[in-house]
C-alpha cells in the first residue's frame, strides 16, 4: 500500500515537468503522426479531379514494382548490408574516438579535436559529393593525377570500377558521422565515476584493462540504446551518400543502389504518388518488425535495456 | 509488454484524430465575384528572379481588362518541384485557372489534373486553332484535347554548337560536318591543333546526344512516343514501335561515341559529370556539344549567343538529325480540372496568341519600363536593364502562349519579322506521323520502373564512350529485357494501333 501512495505522489510533483513535454509532443503529433492518416494514398491510384478520397483502390499494385525487379535482391542487400557495415564501424571507431577525447589531458586539444570531427557533419552532401570528386575524377582527380603517379600506379577510372566502392562509401560515412558518435559516447564516458579508474589503477590494472572492464561496461546502455535506434532504419539508407558521392555512376550501381536510390531512379520521371506512398509504407513497416525483433532479443539477454 | 499495449491505444487515438483533422481541408474555395472583371490564377514555373511581378500583372490586366474583361493573378514555383507542388495544391483542391505545362501533358491529364478544352477551344478559342493549326492536338487522350503547345520554330533537332573561329582557322567547311564521320574528321584536325581542348561534352542532363538520335546516314528521322519511357520510338513513319537501345543506330552511335572517347576527344568524367557542358563551352575549354536546338532552316548559320554578351566567339550550330515535327510531348499550357473560371481563362488564352503587346508584356515585360519599341520595329531593352537582372526573368517566352505573336529582340534578329518567319517555318516541316499520341504508361508502370534503373544504369557511361561497347551493350540489353521492357514495347504497339487506327 505505502508504495502506491508513493507512486501517486510522485505523478503529481512531477506534473510540472510532464507539461514541458507538451509542446515537443505537439511537434510529433503533427510532424509525425497526422501524416499518417495518407498511408491509405499507397493503395490508390491518385485522380485528382475524384480527390485523394475518392479516388480508385488498387489493393497492392502500387507495392508491386519493388519487387517485380531482378534488383530487388540487390538493393536489399546493398542496403541491409551497408547499415550493418555502418553501424559496426560506427561503434567501433565511435567508442575508441570517444576513449580517446576523454583521455586526452589538453584541453584546448581535446575541443578542438572535437570541433574538427564534427565539422564534416555539418557540411552539405552535395558539397561531399564534389569533395569526393576533387578526389576521384578522371580527369582533373588527385588521385589519378598526383597520388598515384607519385607512388608509380595506373590511374584508375573510380566511376566505373565496383571493387573500391565499398571502401569509399565507408570511408565517407565514417569522416561524416565519426564525430556526432564519438561526443555521444564521450558524454556518458565523462559521467563515469573516476574512483573506479583510481582503485583500478591502484589494483595495478593496465590501460586496456580498464577500458575493457570499467568504461565498456559504464557505457553498455547507451550502446545498447544507439543499436536499438539504428536498427528501426537498418532498412533506410542515406540518400545523399548513395546517390551524390558516386554521382549516380551506372556502371557502379551493383554495389552503390540502395532501396532509396532505386526508387528516386525508378519514380523520378513518372510523378506518381501512389507508388511514392507505397515505397515509403514499405520501408517503415519493416523498420518496426525490425525494431519489435531486435528489442525482443535484447529484452531476453538483458531485460534492462530493452526499450519497451 | 503492458506498455506496448498502452502505445497501441494511443497510436490508434492519435490516428483518428489525424484523420479527423485532415478531413475539412478538402472544403471548396468560394467561387469568383459576377461583377467586374473576372479574376483567373495561373500557375506557372520559374527559375529566374520575378521581383517586377506586380507591375507586370498590371500592364497585363490594363490590356486585357478592357478587351475581354478578364485580370490575371500569376504565381510562379520552382522549376525543379513544379509538377509536386501543383499536385499536392490539386490534392488540397486550391482553386487555379491556367495551368503550365511542363512537358507532361498526359500524367497531369490522366492524373485529373487538366480538363478537355475541345468545347472552350470551339466557343473562345479561334485564334488559338488558327496559329496551331494541325500541332494543336499535341497529346490527344480518348480523343480529347488537353493543352495548348507553346508555338514556336517546332522543328527541334539535334544540333553541334561549335567554335566558327576555330573552323576558319583549321579551314574546316561546316557543311562538311552534318554526319557523325564529318564531325570526326573536325575533331581530329582540331584535337591536333588544340590538344588541351575538350572536343565534346554532355550538356545539361548527361548524355551526350541526348534523348535524340543523330544517326542521320542511316535514319531518316526518329519520332519519340512517349515521356516516361523515352526509348520507345517509330522511325521513317512506320507505326512500329521500337526500343530505340536495341536498334542499329544506337549501336552505330554508340560505336562512334567509343572511337571518339578513345581519340581522346571526350571529356573523361563524361558519364558522370553533372557539368553543363554549354557553360565549359563558353569559358573555352570545350570545342562542341550537342543540344536539342531549334533548326535554324537548311543552311549552316553563324548564331548569336542571346543575352551572353561576354562570349567572343562566333559559333555555328550544325543540324545533325532531320527536322521533322515529332510530339513525344511539348511544353504548353492547360486548364485546371478544379477552374471557375474555364471560359475566362480560355479568353485570356486565346488573346495572348495574337496580340503583341500582351504577349511582348507577359514575355520581357512593361512597356517603355523594360523594354522600347524601336523606329525599326525591332524593341530593345530600356537604359539599365538587360537580359539576366531585368527584374522579369518568367520563362514564359520559350513555353506559353505564341512567340510569333511577340516583338523582335534586336539582339535576336534585324527582321521584325524574324518571328513570325520562324513560325511559318512549321508549315514546311515534315509533321511525324505519330504526332499527337500520348502513350498511357499505366497498364506497365511497374516495368518501366524496372527499366528505368537499368538505363541510369548503362545509358550514361555507353553513350559517354568510356565502356566497351560489344560487351557492355549486350549486357544492357539483356538487362532491360529481363526488367520487362518487351511487355512495354508490347503496350506501346497495341495502343499505338488503337490510335493510328481512330485518327
Amino acid at each position: 500500500m505505502p508504495e502506491k501512495l508513493n507512486k501517486r505522489s510522485i505523478k503529481k510533483n512531477h506534473l510540472v515537468l510532464y507539461l514541458l513535454m507538451v509542446p515537443g509532443l505537439l511537434y510529433i503529433l503533427v510532424n509525425n503522426y497526422l501524416p499518417m492518416a495518407g498511408v491509405f494514398i499507397a493503395f490508390k491510384k491518385i485522380n485528382y479531379a475524384l480527390g485523394i478520397f475518392k479516388s480508385q483502390w488498387v489493393g497492392f499494385r502500387n507495392f508491386k514494382f519493388l519487387f517485380a525487379t531482378p534488383d530487388a535482391w540487390i538493393i536489399t542487400r546493398n542496403t541491409v548490408v551497408y547499415n550493418v557495415v555502418f553501424l559496426i564501424m560506427e561503434t567501433v571507431f565511435g567508442i575508441a574516438v570517444a576513449i580517446m577525447l576523454a583521455d586526452m589531458r589538453n584541453q584546448r586539444l581535446a575541443r578542438f579535436s572535437q570541433s574538427a570531427l564534427i565539422l564534416p557533419d555539418l557540411i552539405s552532401m552535395v558539397i561531399c559529393s564534389y569533395i569526393a570528386f576533387a578526389f576521384l575524377s578522371q580527369e582533373n582527380g588527385m588521385l589519378n593525377n598526383t597520388i598515384l603517379p607519385f607512388f608509380g600506379l595506373q590511374p584508375v577510372s573510380w566511376y566505373a570500377e565496383k571493387g573500391p566502392w565499398p571502401v569509399i562509401l565507408s570511408v565517407v560515412y565514417l569522416w561524416l558521422n565519426i564525430g556526432t558518435t564519438a561526443i555521444i559516447y564521450l558524454s556518458s564516458i565523462v559521467g563515469i565515476n573516476k574512483a573506479l579508474y583510481e582503485s583500478a589503477e591502484l589494483d595495478g590494472a593496465t590501460r586496456w584493462q580498464q577500458i575493457t572492464r570499467i568504461t565498456i561496461p559504464c557505457i553498455k546502455p547507451t550502446i545498447v540504446t544507439m543499436l536499438l535506434l539504428s536498427t528501426g532504419t537498418l532498412f533506410y539508407s542515406n540518400f545523399g551518400l548513395f546517390y551524390l558521392i558516386p554521382q549516380n555512376s551506372g556502371m557502379i550501381h551493383d554495389v552503390t543502389a540502395t532501396y532509396d536510390t532505386y526508387v528516386y531512379n525508378a519514380l523520378m520521371k513518372s510523378n506518381n504518388i501512389g507508388m511514392a506512398a507505397a515505397a515509403g509504407l514499405f520501408q517503415s513497416v519493416v523498420g518496426f518488425i525490425l525494431v519489435l525483433i531486435a528489442n525482443k532479443i535484447t529484452a531476453k539477454v538483458d531485460e534492462d535495456n530493452a526499450l519497451f | 509488454m503492458k506498455n506496448f499495449n498502452h502505445f497501441k491505444h494511443i497510436f490508434a487515438i492519435v490516428l483518428m484524430l489525424a484523420m479527423l483533422l485532415a478531413l475539412p481541408a478538402c472544403g471548396t474555395s468560394p467561387a469568383s465575384d459576377s461583377n467586374g472583371p473576372v479574376k483567373i490564377k495561373f500557375e506557372m514555373f520559374s527559375f529566374g528572379e520575378t521581383p517586377d511581378e506586380a507591375i507586370v500583372e498590371e500592364a497585363l490586366n490594363n490590356i486585357t481588362r478592357d478587351k475581354i474583361g478578364v485580370e490575371v493573378d500569376i504565381e510562379f514555383y520552382n522549376l525543379a518541384n513544379y509538377e509536386e507542388q501543383i499536385g499536392l495544391k490539386m490534392a488540397g483542391n486550391e482553386a487555379m485557372d491556367l495551368v503550365a505545362i511542363l512537358g507532361d501533358t498526359g500524367a497531369m491529364a490522366r492524373q485529373g489534373e487538366l480538363m478537355p478544352i475541345d468545347d472552350l477551344l470551339e466557343k473562345f478559342g479561334k485564334d488559338i486553332m488558327d496559329v496551331c493549326g494541325d500541332l494543336l492536338y499535341y497529346a490527344t487522350i480518348d480523343g480529347k484535347n488537353y493543352g495548348v503547345p507553346f508555338m514556336a520554330n517546332k522543328k527541334y533537332v539535334a544540333t553541334l554548337i561549335c567554335r566558327k573561329d576555330i573552323l576558319d582557322e583549321c579551314g574546316i567547311d561546316p557543311k562538311s560536318m552534318t554526319t557523325l564521320d564529318g564531325v570526326g574528321k573536325a575533331y581530329e584536325i582540331v584535337h591536333q591543333k588544340y590538344p588541351e581542348m575538350t572536343m565534346l561534352a554532355p550538356d545539361g542532363d548527361g548524355l551526350i546526344f541526348g534523348y535524340y538520335g543523330i544517326d542521320n546516314e542511316h535514319v531518316k528521322h526518329v519520332s519519340y512516343l512517349s515521356g516516361d519511357a523515352y526509348y520507345l520510338v517509330s522511325v521513317n513513319d512506320d507505326p512500329t514501335v521500337i526500343n530505340f537501345y536495341e536498334s542499329e543506330s544506337y549501336k552505330r552511335e554508340l560505336d562512334t561515341m567509343r572511337a571518339w572517347y578513345e581519340a581522346g576527344y571526350i571529356l573523361k568524367d563524361a558519364a558522370t559529370t553533372s557539368e553543363v557542358g554549354s557553360l565549359s563551352y563558353y569559358d573555352g575549354s570545350l570545342f562542341s556539344y550537342i543540344s536539342n536546338q531549334n533548326c535554324y532552316g537548311d543552311v549552316v548559320e553563324p548564331i548569336v549567343h542571346a543575352g551572353l554578351s561576354n562570349i567572343t566567339f562566333p559559333s555555328y550550330a550544325i543540324p545533325l538529325s532531320a527536322d521533322v515535327v515529332t510530339s513525344a510531348d511539348t511544353l504548353g499550357v492547360g486548364i485546371s480540372s478544379n477552374s471557375k473560371n474555364p471560359e475566362a481563362a480560355m479568353k485570356w488564352l486565346n488573346l495572348l496568341f495574337t496580340d503583341s503587346d500582351m504577349a511582348t508584356t507577359l514575355y520581357y515585360g512593361v512597356k517603355d519600363h523594360h523594354w522600347q519599341m524601336r523606329d525599326d520595329g525591332l524593341i530593345e531593352y530600356c537604359d539599365g536593364i538587360e537580359a539576366g537582372n531585368s527584374g522579369w526573368e518568367a520563362a514564359f517566352n520559350w513555353c506559353i502562349g505564341n512567340s510569333g505573336a511577340s516583338y523582335v529582340f534586336n539582339s535576336v534578329s534585324n527582321d521584325p519579322d524574324h518571328n513570325k518567319k520562324q513560325l511559318a517555318l512549321n508549315n514546311s516541316a515534315e509533321i511525324s506521323i505519330t504526332y499527337g499520341f500520348e502513350f498511357d504508361p499505366d497498364p506497365v508502370e511497374t516495368q518501366i520502373a524496372a527499366v528505368s534503373n537499368v538505363v541510369e544504369k548503362y545509358a550514361y557511361a555507353l553513350e559517354s564512350g568510356s565502356v566497351d561497347v560489344d560487351t557492355v551493350l549486350p549486357q544492357f540489353i539483356a538487362e532491360m529485357k529481363a526488367a520487362g521492357v518487351d511487355d512495354v514495347v508490347a503496350e506501346a504497339q497495341s495502343q499505338l494501333d488503337t490510335y493510328m487506327a481512330s485518327k
